[in-house]
C-alpha cells in the first residue's frame, strides 16, 4: 500500500545576498540539518534532514549461498540449542 | 543475548583460552548485535542465521563468525561462536562458500559445537557464556 504525501505549499518567498564568504542565512528553519541539491543552472534545492533515531537500526544482510553439508549440521546444532539444560 | 563458546571452539579458535582481548569483544557484540551482518542463505532453515563480525582490536583486524538460533518472536539471546580469525588467515580471509576451507571447516565447527552442546548437563557445561 503507497501513502500518498500532501505537496508543499509556499509559505514564505525573499531575495536574500550571500556574503563575503559565499554564505547565506535562512529564516525561521524548522530543521538544524539539510540535504543539499546543487543544479547546473545555479539553483539550490535544501531538504530538512531527518535524522534516524539510535533505537531505530537496519539490519545488514549478506545474500550468499551456504556449502554443501552445512544444513543439516546446522539442523543438529539448533536442536542441541533447544535442548540446552535450563537452570 | 549470551554468547556461548564450546570447549571444542575454544580450543581450536582460540588457542584453549579466551583471552582478554576475546572477552572485550563479546561484551561489545553484545552491546551493538546490529553491527554484525547476518548472513542468509537458501539453504539454511528460516529459523537459523549464521552471523559475521567484523572487528578491529589493538592487535589488529579479527572476523568471527556466530551461529544464532531464533524464534517467531525474532533473535534468540543465544549465539554460539564458530570462528575467531585474524583477517590474513585462510579462512578469515573470506568467509564465504566461494572458499573451500571456510566451507570444510564450518560444517566440521558446527559438528563440534554439537557435540560440546549435546553433551552439556547443568553441573558440568561444555561451553562458557557470556
Amino acid at each position: 500500500m503507497t501513502r500518498k504525501l500532501s505537496k508543499p505549499t509556499l509559505v514564505e518567498s525573499y531575495d536574500i545576498s550571500a556574503d563575503s564568504k559565499r554564505r547565506i542565512s535562512l529564516r525561521r528553519t524548522g530543521s538544524k540539518y539539510f540535504s543539499v541539491f546543487a543544479f547546473s543552472d545555479g539553483t539550490f534545492k535544501l531538504e530538512p534532514r531527518k535524522l534516524v533515531p539510535a533505537e531505530v537500526t537496519i539490519e545488514r544482510v549478506e545474500r550468499v549461498p551456504i556449502p554443501k553439508g552445512a544444513r543439516r549440521a546446522a539442523v543438529r546444532l539448533a536442536a542441541a540449542i533447544d535442548n540446552l539444560p535450563r537452570p | 543475548m549470551d554468547i556461548l563458546v564450546p570447549f571444542s571452539i575454544r580450543k581450536k579458535e582460540l588457542g584453549g583460552t579466551i583471552s582478554e582481548e576475546a572477552r572485550k569483544l563479546f561484551t561489545k557484540i553484545k552491546q551493538k548485535p546490529e553491527l554484525a551482518v547476518g548472513i542468509s542463505a537458501k539453504g539454511l532453515p528460516a529459523h537459523i542465521t549464521l552471523y559475521k563480525y567484523y572487528a578491529t582490536t589493538a592487535n589488529g583486524h579479527r572476523r568471527l563468525l556466530f551461529f544464532s538460533r531464533h524464534t517467531t518472536q525474532g533473535r534468540i539471546e543465544n549465539w554460539i561462536l564458530l570462528f575467531y580469525r585474524t583477517k590474513g588467515d585462510e579462512i578469515g580471509d573470506n568467509m564465504s562458500s566461494k572458499n573451500p576451507a571456510f566451507s570444510t571447516q564450518l560444517v566440521k565447527n558446527m559438528g563440534f559445537a554439537t557435540e560440546d552442546l549435546s553433551g552439556s548437563t547443568i553441573d558440568a557445561p561444555l561451553y562458557e557464556r557470556f
